[in-house]
């Protein structure tokens, strides 16, 4: 008995030295720094530490780092055998949304089950990402097109109806992972133009019939052409965080003192434009200490990529990582004034639930391949292609 | 193959990181100066604007009153007065060292006051100096962190400078006209309304800002309370407007929004006025409204309504939620007469839009209007001015011949009833009153004082008098509703009521002998009522009464439903007094009061035969909400057909013989009933008649198929009721010329 304890003990922390345990560090860096201007963003000066939200936030890190554990304990091939049905659940879940609304209205996101809601698109770019490891875990240039047609049928179904909610941003991080996905799975050259130019084709008229009024109007207004209320709703949310990030200059206000952001200027300082907040209170030391946590997360779970042998954990630590690094481009590209306000949190840092927690499993899921690597004499490169497929 | 596609991504995400921090370095590092700038100096507020109230019409849609827009101008403290930051800032930077500088921000701050009061002085000789030393003999090391601290953050020390000598030792000196720029545009105001000192308007300021520096609750022990307390203090500093000038001149208006930069913390509000363009008519039945007092925000907390620019929101949406329990400190709020009555409906929601300004104090964005505002709704009466401000003109003319007897003002009324609708269409009352008298304090304390002229009452709604003779018809159907009268019978006049005492209860109006009903109204014997009276008693007399919609209220709404026992009817209603003696008297309109509404209404119920309707003076827009009631009156249950006749004829005869004979009304086919009652005072405990009258007259026109019926009385002059007829006679003229009615 003693010695079971002792071997899942050291089965627990073991994988933990290395590229996980950067990785770890790295994410709770950046929670840290989440908490720390959540609570400043939201509170005056005069309350102590932590704050309502704070707390809030600290509580959710909680869980997430909970699930975070959990998965990292499991193997690549546990995480490819429950992919499918995780896919087919979240899909299913996110129709069922999309019928609800058809039939009742509205705007529908969330879901609420007793004291927790959660956002199931969330959850659906995680199983997106997984869904295509797997599916591409074979490699593509000997592909058959059905095979094609299977993935972009993935890549598109999540897409459109997370899009439908209406949560466009959500649905947008999806095109870059994918891209990066197929780019790395070695797509024959034709068929990559072919992918490339059907999804083109194919997101042209399904962009014009999912985008909604005002996202047309953040559109028009991030390019100068829109009508007043247009320039009202979305480019005076981006003037606002460019003079609160800009006026924090090379050193910063100081924590607490970003009178900008706390007079009420800014909209979402806690949430969409934490950015700016840490801007405008740390300065550009601040803003580039959290591009540089990212940078230095996103190569660690690259670099798992790197070193993976299988082509199922490669995929999925690319996947991810670019699905976290495009979200924080996203967000921090609108907050510089780089793109049109898209609603996207910044990963581990913005104020948020289902979000905090999804992207810690992200996390789990690239710190679970780090820590199972593959059999060292199993051959890189391409595995057998499932029968199923 | 796939790990070098790994490296491909890695230098994608690179120079995407690379681009966001380069973008980062041109916000941060190279234009930091100038959004910092920005950031200090823009100023951004939810600015609220009342719902206009909606209008009162008439029933052609001549506005009576309405809401005119105005600018008035306000301020926020925290935008106006920057010296106390100054302090504050500058005693973080003098560092710890008390004994090199003592002061604490307070002290630091009463300097800058007293710096300011010389400054007053200064601006009022016109010498006003370009700087004015401040605190000397600044060492080295804070000389140079304060330098610093002005070089990097000059917007947080606005006309503060910092002189070095060559031994480091600093100086700090004030340009006041920088430093105080808030005061001195306050007191500029002055230039454009004369009416105002400098002195007064910075008092106004000096007020609140006396409130925020009041730090005597500091001592309050439980947390809460003191936060509370603090909260106040910062509202009343970074968030409440306050009012500087209600009625801004309009060149001041442009200057301000031409050079905004040279009036800081000074805020251009719209409002509503309330403006009655048909002043003073109707002007005790209409009221008026002012901005909230007390009483009214303490009635906003019980209905759960909030004023909304007094609220600490940053949120549009949050501001929607609440629009329709919102109120706006600039609201008018209706305080008498139908504006207090209709405030429900009249009242408006307020709106809100985003209101941002850069340091020049320009306007930023283009927020635009957020949060329309919800104008109030109009509401139409069914009372047709024109025609009211006619019989006005008669009622004035009439008293200019024969002016009243005693020192009051000629006091009169003359109202008009639609018998098929039920609406009133002529309410004429004198005197008139408008909203002047609330504007000229002198004349209010005068008019207040009069009280037995009561300027403040409705001569047609709200100043009962005794009916007199007018009031017989109603007797003769209530006794022959209660069958103490038979039709056809005759009482025998002898010319008093009781022979044994023949000072009282007389009857000099005809010759003396048996009379029928007819006659005895055509003639209006006295005799034949104090009988009847006697016959009835007082209870059944009242009773009656109260059928034909006496002594209640008799203004029907929408809004109120004057038979569900809890109104109040109309604010400017009066319902009178009951007899409470005497039936006998009481039977020819003596020893109670009513008011001509009353009478009118009575009359009316008389020229439909009994079949009661409700008075209205609200055009419905939602006839759905309204039950016409039936009769369900037991003295109007038991009159039959003939009853009604009996009376309108004799009503007729006295147009024809009568009381009214010597008048043109048997052209309209008029049947009327008119009184004339001796005034009676009171000198030492004995009551005696006096010369006075009041001369009443109320009736129908066409008797056969009534379109109009109508009540007049003009008070304390010396002609009978007979002779108002011509005063009838004219207003149903103009009736048949400007309104098409046919009484022939």
């Amino acid at each position: 008995m003693r010695i079971e304890v002792r071997d899942y003990l050291k089965s627990a922390f073991q994988g933990w030295i290395g590229t996980s345990g950067l990785i770890l560090l790295t994410t709770l860096l950046l929670l840290w720094v989440g908490v720390v201007f959540v609570h400043s963003a939201t509170v005056d000066s005069g309350m102590g530490f932590p704050g309502p939200y704070a707390v809030s936030q600290i509580k959710k890190i909680i869980v997430g780092i909970g699930a975070l554990l959990a998965i990292s304990t499991m193997s690549p091939r546990i995480l490819e055998r429950v992919t499918p049905i995780f896919f087919v659940g979240t899909m299913a879940v996110l129709s069922g949304m999309v019928v609800w609304k058809l039939i009742f209205g509205g705007v529908v996101r969330w879901i609420r089950l007793g004291p927790l809601q959660f956002q199931p698109s969330e959850l659906a770019k995680i199983s997106t990402v997984m869904i295509l490891a797997m599916l591409l875990r074979g490699g593509l240039e000997q592909s058959r097109w059905k095979h094609v047609i299977s993935i972009l049928a993935c890549g598109i179904a999540p897409f459109i109806l997370i899009a439908a909610q209406p949560d466009l941003g959500t649905a947008m991080v999806l095109v870059p992972t994918v891209v990066a996905m197929v780019w790395v799975a070695q797509l024959g050259k034709r068929r990559l133009l072919l992918l490339f130019t059907a999804a083109i084709f194919l997101s042209g008229p399904l962009g014009y019939m999912l985008l909604k009024p005002y996202q047309v109007d953040r559109v028009y207004s991030f390019l100068g052409i829109g009508s007043v209320a247009a320039e009202d709703a979305g480019n005076h949310q981006v003037t606002q965080s460019i003079i609160a990030l800009g006026s924090g200059g090379p050193a910063g206000k100081g924590l607490h003192q970003g009178s900008h952001h706390d007079l009420g200027y800014l909209f979402a300082d806690h949430n969409d434009f934490i950015f700016a907040v840490i801007g405008e209170e740390w300065g550009l030391q601040g803003t580039i200490l959290v591009i540089l946590g990212f940078l230095l997360l996103i190569f660690s779970m690259l670099g798992v990529g790197w070193s993976s042998r299988d082509h199922f954990s490669r995929l999925l630590s690319v996947g991810i990582a670019t699905q976290i690094f495009t979200q924080a481009v996203f967000n921090m590209a609108v907050t510089v004034g780089l793109l049109p306000v898209t609603g996207l949190p910044l990963p581990f840092v913005s104020y948020g639930g289902t979000s905090i927690v999804v992207s810690l499993m992200g996390v789990g899921l690239v710190i679970a391949v780090a820590r199972n690597p593959i059999d060292e004499n199993q051959l890189d490169g391409i595995r057998n292609r499932p029968s199923h497929l | 193959m796939q790990r070098s596609r790994i490296i491909v991504l890695v230098v994608i995400f690179l120079m995407v990181s690379i681009v966001i921090g380069m973008r980062l370095y041109k916000l941060q590092i190279v234009e930091w100066r100038e959004y910092a700038q920005r950031a200090a100096n823009t100023h951004r507020s939810i600015m609220y604007s009342p719902g206009p109230r909606g209008k009162i019409l008439d029933r052609n849609g001549t506005v009576l009153a309405q809401s005119v827009p105005m600018m008035r101008a306000t301020f926020l403290l925290s935008e106006l007065e920057q010296c106390r930051w100054v302090a504050r800032r500058l005693r973080s930077l003098l560092g710890k060292d008390s004994e090199m500088y003592p002061w604490d921000e307070h002290v630091l701050w009463l300097s800058l006051e007293a710096i300011r009061e010389t400054f007053r002085r200064q601006l009022k000789s016109g010498d006003v100096p370009a700087s004015i030393v401040w605190l000397k003999n600044i060492d080295p090391m804070t000389s140079s962190r304060i330098a610093k601290a002005l070089r990097s953050r000059p917007e947080n020390f606005p006309g503060v400078d910092l002189g070095i000598n060559d031994d480091g030792v600093g100086v700090l000196s004030l340009d006041p006209s920088l430093l105080f720029a808030g005061e001195v545009g306050v007191r500029r105001l002055s230039k454009w309304h004369p009416e105002y000192t400098a002195d007064q308007l910075w008092e106004k300021v000096q007020t609140q800002y006396d409130k925020v520096r009041d730090d005597s609750d500091e001592d309050l022990t439980d947390k809460e309370d003191l936060a509370k307390a603090r909260q106040r203090r910062d509202r009343i500093f970074r968030v409440k407007r306050h009012l500087l000038i209600s009625d801004l001149n309009p060149d001041l208006v442009i200057e301000i929004c031409m050079n905004p930069d040279r009036w800081p913390g000074i805020h251009l509000e719209e409002v509503d006025m309330r403006e009655y363009p048909r002043n003073p008519m109707w002007g005790q039945l209409l009221g008026r409204t002012t901005l909230s007092n007390l009483k009214n925000q303490s009635d906003f907390k019980k209905n759960e309504e909030v004023l909304i620019d007094q609220m600490s929101l940053k949120d549009i949406r949050t501001v929607s939620a609440i629009q329709k329990d919102a109120r706006h400190s600039a609201d008018q709020v209706g305080q008498e007469g139908l504006e207090s009555y209709l405030e429900d409906q009249l009242r408006g929601r307020p709106g809100a839009k985003i209101r941002i300004v850069d340091y020049r104090r320009k306007q930023v964005g283009l927020a635009g209007t957020m949060l329309e505002a919800i104008p109030g709704k109009d509401v139409s009466l069914t009372v047709d001015v024109e025609f009211s401000e006619y019989c006005v003109d008669l009622l004035r003319d009439e008293f200019q011949y024969n002016p009243p007897l005693d020192d009051g003002p000629a006091s009169g009324a003359m109202v008009f009833l639609d018998v098929q609708s039920g609406e009133v269409i002529g309410l004429s009352p004198i005197p008139l009153q408008g909203v002047e008298v609330f504007a000229d304090s002198s004349l209010y304390e005068e008019r207040k004082n009069e009280q037995s002229a009561g300027w403040f009452l409705d001569r047609c709604l709200g100043w009962p008098i005794d009916p007199g003779s007018t009031f017989k018809p109603i007797v003769a159907l209530i006794a022959l509703s209660e069958g103490v009268l038979s039709p056809g019978e005759t009482i025998d006049c002898q010319g008093y009521f009781d022979l044994k005492d023949r000072r009282a209860n007389r009857c000099e109006n005809h010759s003396r002998g048996p009379i029928g009903l007819e006659e005895a109204l055509a003639k209006s014997c006295n005799v034949f009522f104090y009988k009847l009276g006697q016959r009835l008693g007082l209870e059944k007399l009242i009773a009656g009464a109260e059928d034909f919609g006496f002594w209640q209220a008799t203004i029907e709404s929408d809004w109120r439903n004057v038979d569900d026992g809890q109104s109040d009817g109309l604010p400017s209603e009066k319902y009178g007094q009951k007899p409470n003696s005497n039936p006998v008297g009481a039977a020819i309109g003596r020893g109670f009061i009513v008011t001509p509404i009353q009478m009118a209404k009575a009359a009316m119920i008389l020229a439909r035969r009994g079949d009661f309707s409700p008075v209205k003076m609200f055009q419905v827009s939602d006839s759905a909400t309204k039950t016409t009631k039936g009769r369900g009156r037991p003295v109007l249950d038991n009159l039959k057909p003939d009853h009604f006749e009996s009376v309108i004829q004799g009503m007729q005869e006295a147009v024809e013989y009568g009381s009214a004979k010597n008048s043109r009304l048997k052209d309209f086919n008029a049947a009327v009933k008119t009184g004339t009652v001796r005034v009676m005072k009171t000198v030492q405990g004995r009551t005696s008649s006096t010369e006075y009258k009041h001369a009443w007259m109320i009736g129908f026109a066409p008797a056969d198929q009534p379109k109009v019926a109508f009540a007049i009385v003009l008070q304390n002059q010396e002609k009978s009721g007979g002779k108002i007829a011509p005063l009838v006679e004219d207003a149903l003229d103009w009736l048949q010329v400007h309104r098409g009615m046919k009484f022939r």
